[in-house]
């Protein structure tokens, strides 16, 4: 039970949400794994748990080590320190190591690493060496119809479109029915129309198997998209672990507040159980002491606004996004601030506008 | 085994790695110990002859330096750099002429000429040295025709000297000009054709563009050919033997062989050596400064250029050149073969001169440089290995320390064989093997470059990927990694094995009674003054390479696009 | 196929080495048949021991004799072709791991100067009295085995059109009208090295200097080797060429308007250097027995007339006729130690690196 948990023990829902989903003991664990490259601590004492039939993103912007730590998951890399347990076992760190041909992990690679100069099938075969022969051509087959690919067996990855590849890829990763399953940045290479379609689909394969992911990306939507959980680096630590809608509404730190959806920061004052700040006073939790300067953030979603004559707010810039329209509104101080508004508010560039703030979901770094 | 619950003790810095001294040197990630052992063992195998060369020369005698510096160094300085340059020179017009006109122009007939204008590398230069002083030479056919055609006795005819810097810039640039043409063939093919486009919409006419744009950007390419073309000019020995010409190579060979002291040798390989390394430190220095070359973007063919009434003048400047690096030669050669054949009292010789017969010659000649082409890539793969896979100071320092043979020309790979195998591996002087060893030390950067070239293709990633589906790192590297990089082997194993079949100099020194290469017999039966009995000789020693060449020249049109 | 085509080059490679150890052993056909030779032998004779023999003589001059030898005795032997500078450079360095038994050079100084080395094993047999003590080292390390004379070879048709004086010394050549009409071997030809020798000897080292200058002022032709140097003036390209008196019999053989010119004859003149093509028995040959065999054979009267027959050299022991038109014994030698020369040998390099010939 203890097990299932992550990076911050003081955000109690979040702990009682994965309880109620998981039972069993995860299929990866990482304890307090670090990686130096030189001076680099790439990552740095890194621990989170995923559980069978789970898929979690691992995101952060580039340079975060997000891809380090789905290496040392899979073996390419060696933790200096810290340990790694696949299924109950310590596969490294604690004077254990598991290569990684011993690991039972698929991988899929961002640029794909499909081999060249073997066929469709060939790819796919390439991991059933330990299956009798006659089931193995079995197993391609079925794999390969799982992906959309039947028919294409003799083809050369050469031949194929960059979604065919992705798909390749993925049924040579799935075909020996590993413990867990690794993506790296897998829908990257794709256009962005076709990313949606694949991703969804994607996502529907892996689900219908029960398949243990982790999957890394930096690219916000798509980890809140595909993934169960979703975990956030920075600078090679873990600064959150939850559920997207975790993340958006209960950001544990400022970083993820700011990475995960748009958000306003607006400096506040600390009063007596209360901040101070150009939008009111407002309740915000926070472990700050009375008189200290911290930071509030305010969803777009979360700023209503209404056309008044007198309003403090300046209308400074108006974009239609389809669904609703973004205004980016000016404060008597200059600062600026974003609302999301349906269309019909129908306001224009120029208008004052009055505000009002949905004060329970305000949150104070 | 249960897994231990996160406990905040351990979050913070984690500690500093424990200390080994490999990944200081192999950077990111940790080389395998056997990887690195058989690379450091094989590096240091090939930079011997090198560094003992250097240690023969600069032990010799004080006197004999002397005396170089005073007779021999300062002529042989300025008559080799005089040499090295014009053959560059010729080299460069040739070759990036052919290469404009072939990739870019609308010549008519460059689908052949595109083949064709590389193939005279099948030609060994001093063939072509032979084959032009039976024809320019004093007394040659073009003497005896205009002597016959005019009623002038042939010395009398102003004829220029054949043996001279002209005559032997002509036979060298003719047989190495392909170097360039390649090179310049490789960029302009992969040439973005929006720069021009670009330039034109500044203004520009086409020869403009040509000069300002095109020229400047394919300055890597043409270093990189005439690199090679200067590199092949101070290794020389058997053309300019032919033509007379003093150079480096052609002296340390008669130091030698003219007198029982070798410390002249030594010394006068010493300073060839030191040039030679001047030449390949300027051209990375330059290479360096100039890597801009490699564009990128929205590749489409070029179209090409309309030469409009230049069409045929171009044309018969193509076919000129042609012929007289490649029809001509082989044309001669094939008619004093068919004389030589007709001629009974030949004819028997031709096929077995002395105990051997061409079989035979032939036979040592491929044996041997498939033997060091074979040997070549099995260096290759460790040591291109580490130097792509484990990128670091010193890997690349292993890498650059095991192409020395770049720097050796054939003499001085010969005489440091002779002065090391005698003095300390006996057992191994006096077998072909020492042949194998010679090409492999002479010829061996070029199976490091295209192993490494293709290697660097090849996204670690791929190897990962196999590794995760259950192989072991050596199984992995076979499976995927060396499949995968068979053209580029296939590539290094053709460029070793066919520099090999030609290799005159070494080869001379280092065979074995009783076994001769068909380039030494060759220059036997050449300086015999037979070419009937050399004719039959060349001929094969050409179609040899050709196999090879064209095996190249497929590899470097259709290894990209099958690699992509 | 494709996989075969990958294979392809590894395949050749263990090919050719099997096949290369075919090669290397000495078939052993027809090696069993007993000697049939004179010569003495040894208990631990190996018939099967291949002879190997550095030759400084030209393919065509020597193969037949080699040829001759394996038919009479089934011992198989290898010959390496080369200068006989460059092959001597190459016994100095194999010294002490020999690879050859046997060394034939083309002249008596270059063998006096190996043998100084001590490349070269003493050799003593009752053949060797008939050879002229001139013409073999004390101590039989090297042996001569023909003779040549050091002559002035000659374009009969361009001297006539060009009206050019013969010469009666080489001497004269230096003068102006022969300008540009005298073509030598480099001194990668340690026959002609000798003979360098031999006029500092004669005229002392200044004056000897002084001759050699007076040659490149007068544009000698400094060309590869012998074959070259007739080659020229057979075909007219110069009129004369300092050679050794067979290769102007060569080229007269093959037609070539061409005469010959025994130089110096004069009372107070140097007269003709002959020098010897000298064989020696390497120190610490595999296979001394053989090289002995091949030593006596090459003084047998067999091996002699083909040295006169293929190549009118001069034999050296009596009974064999020369071929050549003017025999030993009808001019006047140069009366020089060979073995001295050999010792001046550096020297004259030297000299000649300074003159750059």
């Amino acid at each position: 039970m203890t097990a299932l948990l992550v990076g911050d023990p003081t955000i109690e829902a979040m702990e009682e949400r994965s309880a109620a989903t998981e039972a069993a003991s995860p299929v990866i664990a990482l304890r307090g794994v670090s990686k130096r490259y030189g001076d680099l601590l790439a990552v740095n004492s890194v621990d989170f748990d995923v559980a069978g039939g789970e898929i979690l993103a691992l995101l952060g912007p580039s340079g975060c080590g997000k891809t380090t730590t789905l290496r040392l998951i899979a073996g390419f890399e060696e933790p200096d320190a810290g340990e790694i347990w696949l299924q109950d076992e310590a596969v490294a760190g604690g004077g254990s190591w598991r290569p990684p041909e011993r690991r039972e992990i698929g991988v899929v690679f961002q640029d794909f690493a499909l081999f060249p100069h073997l066929s469709v099938a060939g790819n796919t075969r390439f991991g059933l060496q330990n299956l009798p022969r006659r089931q193995r051509s079995q197993r391609v087959a079925e794999v390969l119809e799982m992906v959309g690919l039947g028919g294409l067996e003799d083809r050369y990855p050469h031949q194929l479109s960059g979604g065919q590849q992705q798909r390749v890829a993925l049924a040579r990763a799935l075909a020996p029915q590993p413990a867990l399953l690794l993506l790296d940045e897998p829908f990257s290479n794709l256009d962005a129309e076709m990313r949606v379609d694949v991703r969804l689909e994607v996502r529907q394969i892996l689900k219908d198997l029960g398949t243990t992911v982790v999957f890394v990306t930096h690219d916000q939507e798509e980890a809140f998209v595909f993934a169960d959980r979703v975990a956030v680096m920075n600078a090679g630590r873990l600064e959150q672990v939850g559920t997207p809608e975790e993340l958006y509404n209960e950001p544990a730190t400022r970083f993820v507040a700011d990475f995960v959806g748009h958000g306003n920061f607006i400096p506040g004052i600390v009063l007596d159980g209360a901040v101070e700040t150009e939008l009111g006073r407002h309740i915000v939790p926070n472990s700050a002491s009375p008189g200290q300067t911290i930071n509030v953030l305010v969803r777009p979603h979360d700023l209503a606004i209404s056309r008044r004559a007198d309003g403090p707010l300046t209308v400074v810039e108006r974009r239609f996004l389809g669904s609703e329209v973004e205004y980016v509104l000016a404060l008597p101080s200059g600062a600026r601030l974003i609302s999301h508004q349906p269309p019909e508010t129908g306001l224009m560039v120029g208008e004052r506008v009055g505000f009002e703030v949905r004060e329970e979901n305000l949150r104070a770094f | 085994m249960a897994i231990p619950a996160p406990s905040a003790a351990e979050v913070g810095v984690a500690p500093a790695r424990r200390w080994s001294p490999l990944p200081v040197f192999f950077g990111r990630r940790r080389a395998p110990v056997l990887v690195i052992a058989i690379a450091v063992a094989l590096a240091a195998f090939m930079a011997v002859p090198l560094f003992y060369v250097f240690y023969r020369g600069l032990t010799g005698s004080s006197e004999v330096w002397d005396r170089l510096i005073d007779d021999r160094l300062p002529d042989l300085f300025v008559s080799t750099l005089k040499l090295a340059i014009c053959v560059s020179l010729v080299t460069v017009v040739v070759g990036v002429g052919l290469a404009w006109l072939i990739v870019r122009t609308d010549l008519p007939g460059r689908g052949v000429f595109v083949w064709l204008a590389a193939m005279p590398l099948s030609v060994p230069p001093y063939v072509g040295a032979l084959v032009y002083i039976a024809i320019l030479g004093p007394n040659g056919y073009v003497e005896e025709w205009l002597s016959a055609l005019t009623g002038t006795r042939e010395r009398d005819l102003p004829m220029p000297e054949y043996y001279s810097l002209g005559g032997t810039t002509l036979a060298l640039s003719l047989f190495t000009y392909p170097y360039v043409y390649l090179m310049a063939s490789a960029a302009l093919r992969s040439f973005n054709p929006t720069l021009e486009e670009a330039s034109a919409a500044s203004g520009r006419r086409m020869l403009s563009t040509f000069w300002s744009v095109v020229l400047p950007l394919l300055r890597p390419a043409i270093g990189a050919g005439v690199l090679l073309v200067a590199l092949y000019v101070l290794s020389d020995f058997g053309t300019v033997s032919l033509m007379r010409y003093d150079t480096f190579s052609r002296a340390i060979y008669d130091q030698f062989t003219s007198r029982f002291d070798r410390s002249a040798a030594s010394i006068l390989s010493t300073v060839l050596v030191l040039i030679t390394i001047v030449v390949l430190w300027g051209q990375s220095f330059s290479e360096g400064r100039a890597r801009y070359y490699q564009t990128i973007g929205g590749w489409r063919p070029p179209r090409p250029v309309k030469l409009g009434r230049w069409r045929y003048p171009a044309l018969a400047a193509v076919v000129t050149v042609l012929s007289l690096a490649l029809f001509i030669p082989i044309g001669l050669l094939v008619y004093w073969t068919v004389e030589g054949l007709t001629d009974s009292s030949v004819a028997s010789d031709v096929w077995s001169y002395s105990d051997d017969s061409i079989y035979t010659y032939a036979w040592n000649s491929l044996w041997t440089a498939a033997a060091a082409a074979t040997l070549a890539v099995l260096v290759a793969l460790p040591l291109a290995f580490l130097a792509v896979r484990f990128d670091s100071p010193f890997s690349r320092w292993l890498a650059r320390l095991s192409q020395a043979g770049y720097a050796l020309p054939g003499v001085v790979v010969g005489l440091s064989l002779i002065f090391l195998l005698n003095n300390y591996v006996e057992w191994l002087y006096g077998s072909a093997f020492v042949v194998v060893l010679a090409y492999l030390l002479r010829f061996y950067p070029q199976a490091h470059q295209s192993t490494t070239a293709a290697l660097t293709q090849v996204s670690p990633n791929m190897e990962e990927a196999a590794r995760s589906l259950g192989r072991r790192p050596e199984r992995a590297f076979l499976e995927v990694t060396v499949p995968f990089i068979r053209p580029g082997l296939m590539a290094g194993w053709a460029l070793v094995f066919l520099t090999s079949l030609k290799e005159l100099p070494a080869t001379l020194l280092l065979r074995p009674a009783g076994f001769d290469t068909l380039p030494v017999r060759i220059w036997i039966n050449s300086s015999e003054g037979i070419f009937t009995l050399a004719a039959p000789l060349a001929l094969l020693l050409v179609l040899c390479s050709a196999v090879p060449l064209y095996f190249l020249l497929r590899q470097s049109r259709v290894g990209p696009t099958v690699i992509t | 196929m494709k996989k075969f085509l990958a294979l392809a080059p590894f395949l050749l490679f263990a090919v050719a080495a099997c096949g290369d150890d075919d090669d290397g052993d000495p078939g052993p056909s027809g090696s069993e048949t007993p000697l049939a030779t004179g010569t003495a032998q040894s208990e631990a004779f190996d018939p099967d021991a291949e002879l190997t023999i550095y030759s400084g003589r030209r393919e065509p001059l020597f193969q037949p004799i080699v040829e001759l030898f394996e038919e009479e005795t089934s011992i198989d032997v290898s010959v390496k072709y080369g200068s006989t500078t460059e092959l001597g450079a190459a016994l100095i360095e194999e010294q002490g791991n020999p690879q050859a038994d046997l060394f034939v050079g083309t002249d008596a100084a270059s063998a006096e100067e190996l043998r100084d080395l001590g490349v070269f094993a003493p050799f003593d047999s009752p053949a060797l009295e008939a050879i002229d003590a001139r013409y073999r080292a004390d101590d039989g390390s090297w042996v001569g085995v023909s003779g040549r004379a050091r002559v002035i070879m000659y374009n009969t048709e361009l001297v006539e059109e060009e009206e050019l004086p013969v010469p009666e010394s080489v001497l004269d050549l230096v003068d102006g009208e022969y300008e540009g009409e005298v073509a030598i071997p480099s001194t990668l030809n340690s026959s002609f090295t000798a003979w360098v020798s031999a006029l500092r000897q004669f005229l002392g080292d200044d004056e000897a200097e002084s001759y050699l200058e007076g040659l490149q002022d007068n544009d000698v032709l400094v060309l590869r080797d012998h074959t070259e140097v007739r080659q020229a003036v057979g075909r007219g390209e110069v009129a004369f060429g300092l050679v050794n008196h067979y290769y102007y019999q060569l080229e007269k053989e093959e037609g070539s308007p061409v005469g010959v010119i025994y130089p110096d004859q004069g009372d107070d003149q140097m007269g003709v250097l002959v020098n010897v093509a000298a064989a020696s028995i390497v120190n610490e040959a595999g296979n001394r027995e053989a090289a002995e065999m091949f030593m006596e054979f090459l003084l047998s009267e067999e091996a002699q007339e083909i040295f006169a027959a293929t190549n009118f050299e001069y034999p050296l022991i009596e009974g064999v006729e020369t071929r050549a038109d003017v025999p030993l014994g009808e001019f006047k030698e140069f009366d020089v130690d060979l073995a001295e020369l050999g010792r001046m040998n550096e020297e004259t390099l030297d000299l000649l690196d300074r003159l750059g010939l």
